[in-house]
């Protein structure tokens, strides 16, 4: 009689811990929302090693996803501002929501600063003009302009800005739509959140609100059609999928769990262990990776509901050894399996955490957080909620069992020559025919729809490229924009975005100001033109005078504009940074960049960076699985302290090697994420043949538990290959074919030491 | 609405000129609240549907302004090359005079809700009101009023209270030459004016060249 065995102290201890842990989680969450997060960021690698220029980037990134456009689109121009006009009202009445509606790039309230500092700004053409022309020719030219059809029509009145310099400064260098021939009229809502663009409560809160409003514009205006543009829509919608994923996968993993261990165990009591370590596993995990990071990502979750697949495995063993097929002197053999397997899996998904990526991190400490949880949860509370022998059903698993072990152990008795052969070949056509995929776009997967609405956005108005831009960084404002100067020497004025776009250097405005010094003389131009129309000359010499020295800070312009733009300066350790847009990437070639480096100049090309890092990330994995290798061996060896017993190795590498084949000749290549899935096949290979090595003399039991744990797997990383977020189905895939390989080398495994035993192998 | 529509197009077909190509005097008076004045110029225009319009103010300063079809406009000053009319102003300016002295009914419509305002003794039309259905435009300009008798045409471009321009066009005759032999008539054989109006693209480069 195989009677469970009660928990030794410091599981006991470690149980009381963790439940510990979560209470205390629980309670400092209650009342407070928690923070799902969906920033896809975490799923790129950092794009440089420079840390200013990684925090630069990342304000940025944070600026662009906490902005979108609402464009609207109709016939008519009138009902297209009403309905703009009543969109953007609604939506500025949400929480930490702000709205400009408009086609601006700019704000009226940047206008109004830049106006303030008038006399330090003038366009290259007009300090030309000043210094080309006498001053009577200067009052000339003025006196054309103002008799001209638009001729003292500006952005002030003529006793302010008399030569109408300032009009001309604002409508030259700011690219705003003009009228347009088309037969279709639009209106942009610019809208700006406060906080938290990539927070699924955010996200689906506002989704709703933007659903109400775009159905009761189409209702009030039937003629208009809304069009979405930003970061912010992409990851709503990777937030549903993610969310669809997660609904469908643990629901089909958890009924199809159920109904296999019914099946199997013809009772409801077996239901009861695996359902408490899964629930204290997952929310133990969901604890610390929420503790560590602030917030869950929902990428995190998706894998977390895979994980009920692996945690449900101590259950099954612990089932097996103490049911009516098990002998009485199992439990000792079980303890120490289940031992190494858990520390073969916190390597295999521990190693997780060495990749710079903080999906795969937060993934890391998810996973070993709730396998450790499980594993003690199993074996504190396994022998009060199993009771009484558990009764395996024999016209169930075991035919199945037998007829794959009939086809093993005759893969078992091949000669160690034979084996040798296929290993060589193997290796040869994974070195051969193994190609990577290091292109960041087969991460996501985004709607067609979505994509044809960002680009019905851009045809219509100044849109700059999102994942292309220049960081120009100086000790002070003056060389920020003589580095400015340097790069607008070389790339056409018109295709960039900048504060230089708007503004000139602190040392430039003071020399405009005096270039005109002459001008606001009591004869000067100024004076003579004001006083030809009638107008009083003395007042605005007098506001002149009352400049001098007066410089407008770019920092305090652009730091945090409304509007369309992202910020474009930020100040960072004694360090400012401008970020340089492109309106316009055809008018340079990307690929001369190298060759004109200029001092404090970077060009951020999030696609291409994010190729070389993933591309390093990835080589960087297999060099990591290459060591958990030899980790999981160093483990063996002391655990067997026997060179042979590290051939249990064999069985992950050849699934991996095959693994790898096979998705290369089928698959686009191997990403990184395909390379960091085989971690886990490591852990769940090497599970197997623990298990298979540990339990040898229960070896009818064991390779029914080994079966039904790999079938558990197999569930939930089928169903995360089917999912459409690539980056899970990449996950998903690597696994469901490692681990259905997995299965078959452990079972070979078994035969082969069942041979060994009846030595019927051949040497 | 339909009703609307078909009222616009109708009264601004009959408002607007019906030919193509044709020239006339101009007399303008601007106003501003800071001038205690109102500026008065006058001068010639010639205006062909196929390239542009050339604004050419005599008095009190010559000075020419040409709007093209090519988006590139300049302005010309006695004794000088030419300089480069670069800006949402200008280019608004060109959109909505070539459409008014182009009779372009529809992009008028698109832009301007359109309103009549007949004499409360007669009932016949006196005015038409064109009114900015864009919130942008109207932050520009307020409204358009074309005023029509036998002889002439008044626009009156009213920015907002305090600025408004009054443009009356008399003596307008059509093309009696082909078009640059009918500019050149007009402005003379060396005038730059001609060049720019058929010919943008070279004059923008030489300005540039210069430059």
């Amino acid at each position: 009689m195989n009677q469970p065995v009660k928990a030794s102290k410091v599981t006991l201890t470690g149980f009381f811990g963790l439940l510990l842990i979560l209470v205390l989680f629980f309670i400092s969450q209650s009342g407070r929302s928690l923070a799902i997060d969906t920033n896809l960021k975490d799923l790129s690698p950092q794009l440089t090693e420079d840390k200013a220029l990684q925090h630069a980037v990342a304000k940025l990134s944070s600026a662009i996803e906490n902005r979108f456009t609402i464009l609207i689109t109709g016939p008519d121009q009138s009902a297209v501002d009403l309905a703009a006009q009543k969109f953007a009202e609604g939506l500025s009445a949400v929480n930490g929501v702000t709205t400009a509606v408009g086609e601006e790039a700019v704000s009226q309230e940047i206008v109004e600063q830049l106006s303030s500092q008038r006399f330090g700004l003038l366009t290259r053409s007009q300090r030309i003009t000043i210094e080309e022309n006498s001053q009577d020719e200067l009052v000339e030219i003025a006196t054309e302009n103002l008799y001209q059809p638009s001729g003292g029509v500006g952005f002030l009145p003529i006793d302010k800005d008399p030569f109408g310099w300032f009009t001309e400064y604002l409508t030259e260098l700011v690219d705003e739509p003009t009228l347009t021939d088309s037969s279709e009229s639009f209106a942009a809502i610019h809208v700006t959140l406060e906080r938290g663009g990539l927070e699924t409560s955010v996200q689906e809160n506002l989704q709703r609100v933007l659903s109400q409003f775009e159905s009761d514009i189409h209702t009030t205006y039937p003629k208009t059609q809304v069009l979405r543009s930003g970061v912010f829509f992409f990851a709503a919608e990777a937030a549903r999928t993610a969310k669809k994923d997660i609904t469908t996968i643990s629901s089909i993993s958890i009924v199809a769990i159920v109904v296999l261990l019914l099946l199997t165990f013809f009772s409801l009591r077996p239901l009861l262990l695996p359902f408490v370590s899964v629930a204290t596993g997952i929310a133990f995990a969901f604890a610390v990776t929420y503790w560590i990071y602030g917030s869950i990502h929902i990428l995190t979750i998706v894998f977390g509901a895979s994980l009920i697949g692996i945690i449900i495995d101590y259950s099954l063993h612990y089932f097996y050894c103490h049911s009516d097929q098990a002998s009485s002197n199992t439990h000792a053999g079980l303890i120490n399996a289940m031992k190494l397997s858990l520390i073969s899996s916190v390597i295999g998904y521990g190693a997780l955490g060495f990749s710079e990526l903080v999906s795969l991190q937060k993934i890391a400490v998810f996973s070993c957080a709730g396998l450790i949880a499980a594993w003690i949860t199993v074996l504190t509370t396994a022998p009060r909620l199993i009771g009484k022998k558990i009764t395996i059903n024999p016209r169930f698993l075991p035919p199945v069992v037998d007829y794959l072990k009939g086809i093993t152990n005759a893969i078992a008795r091949w000669p160690k020559s034979l084996f040798t052969a296929v290993g060589i070949v193997l290796l040869i056509q994974v070195v051969n025919g193994v190609v990577g995929n290091d292109d960041p776009r087969v991460f996501f997967n985004p709607p067609a729809d979505l994509i044809d609405q960002e680009r019905a956005v851009a045809e219509r108005l100044t849109k700059v490229e999102p994942g292309r831009y220049f960081v120009v960084r100086g000790d002070d404002e003056n060389m920020l924009f003589e580095r400015l100067d340097a790069l607008y020497q070389r790339i056409p004025e018109n295709a960039l975005l900048s504060i230089a776009s708007w503004l000139s250097s602190p040392a430039e405005q003071q020399q405009n100001y005096q270039l005109q010094g002459p001008l606001f003389e009591t004869d000067g131009a100024i004076a003579k033109f004001m006083q030809s129309i009638g107008l009083d000359a003395k007042p605005l010499i007098a506001e002149y005078k009352q400049h001098q020295g007066r410089v407008l800070s770019a920092y305090d312009l652009f730091e945090n504009p409304s509007g369309t733009l992202p910020p474009l300066m930020i100040e960072h350790e004694k360090q400012i940074f401008a970020f340089v847009l492109i309106k316009d990437v055809s008018q340079f070639d990307p690929d001369q960049i190298d060759t004109w480096r200029i001092e404090g100049v970077d060009y951020i090309d999030i696609a291409s960076m994010s190729s070389n890092a993933l591309k390093n990330q990835r080589e960087a994995s297999i060099r990591f699985l290459l060591l958990a290798f030899v980790l999981v061996g160093m483990t063996l060896y002391v655990r067997y302290r026997s060179w042979p017993k590290l051939l249990m190795l064999v069985v992950p590498g050849a699934s991996i090697a095959t693994t790898l084949l096979v998705i290369s000749l089928f698959g686009n290549g191997i990403t990184l994420f395909h390379s960091m899935a085989l971690f886990l096949v490591l852990g769940l290979g090497m599970d197997y043949v623990i298990f298979v090595s540990e339990l040898h003399n229960e070896k009818h039991i064991t390779l029914q538990a080994v079966f039904l744990s790999a079938v558990t797997s197999l569930l939930s990383f089928g169903l995360l290959s089917t999912s459409t977020i690539p980056v899970v189905h990449a996950f998903g895939i690597t696994v469901l074919i490692g681990n259905g390989l997995n299965l078959i080398g452990a079972m070979i495994y078994a035969g082969r030491l069942e041979a060994q035993t009846n030595g019927s192998v051949y040497e | 609405m339909l009703f609307e529509k078909a009222l616009s197009s109708d009264l601004l077909e009959n408002w607007l000129p019906q030919t193509c190509q044709y020239h006339g005097k101009f007399q303008q008076t601007r106003t501003l609240e800071a001038l205690p004045n109102p500026l008065q110029s006058s001068g010639v225009f010639l205006f062909d549907c196929d390239a542009g319009i050339i604004w050419h103010t005599d008095t009190p300063v010559i000075s020419s302004v040409i709007y093209t079809n090519q988006k590139q406009h300049f302005r010309i000053s006695a004794n000088t090359q030419g300089k480069l009319l670069k800006g949402l102003v200008h280019a608004n300016m060109s959109s909505m005079l070539q459409a008014l002295m182009g009779g372009d009914v529809t992009h008028l419509t698109k832009i301007f809700t359109v309103e009549l305002i007949a004499n409360p003794e007669t009932d016949a039309a006196e005015e038409l009101k064109l009114l900015p259905k864009s919130a942008a435009l109207k932050r520009h300009l307020q409204e358009i009023q074309l005023q029509k008798t036998a002889a002439e045409m008044n626009i009156w471009l009213i920015n907002d209270e305090t600025k408004s321009t009054r443009i009356s066009t008399l003596e307008i005759a059509e093309f009696q030459r082909p078009a640059t032999e009918q500019c050149h008539h007009l402005f003379g054989a060396d005038s730059l004016n001609c060049e720019a109006l058929y010919f943008p693209a070279k004059l923008a480069d030489a300005i540039k060249t210069e430059r």
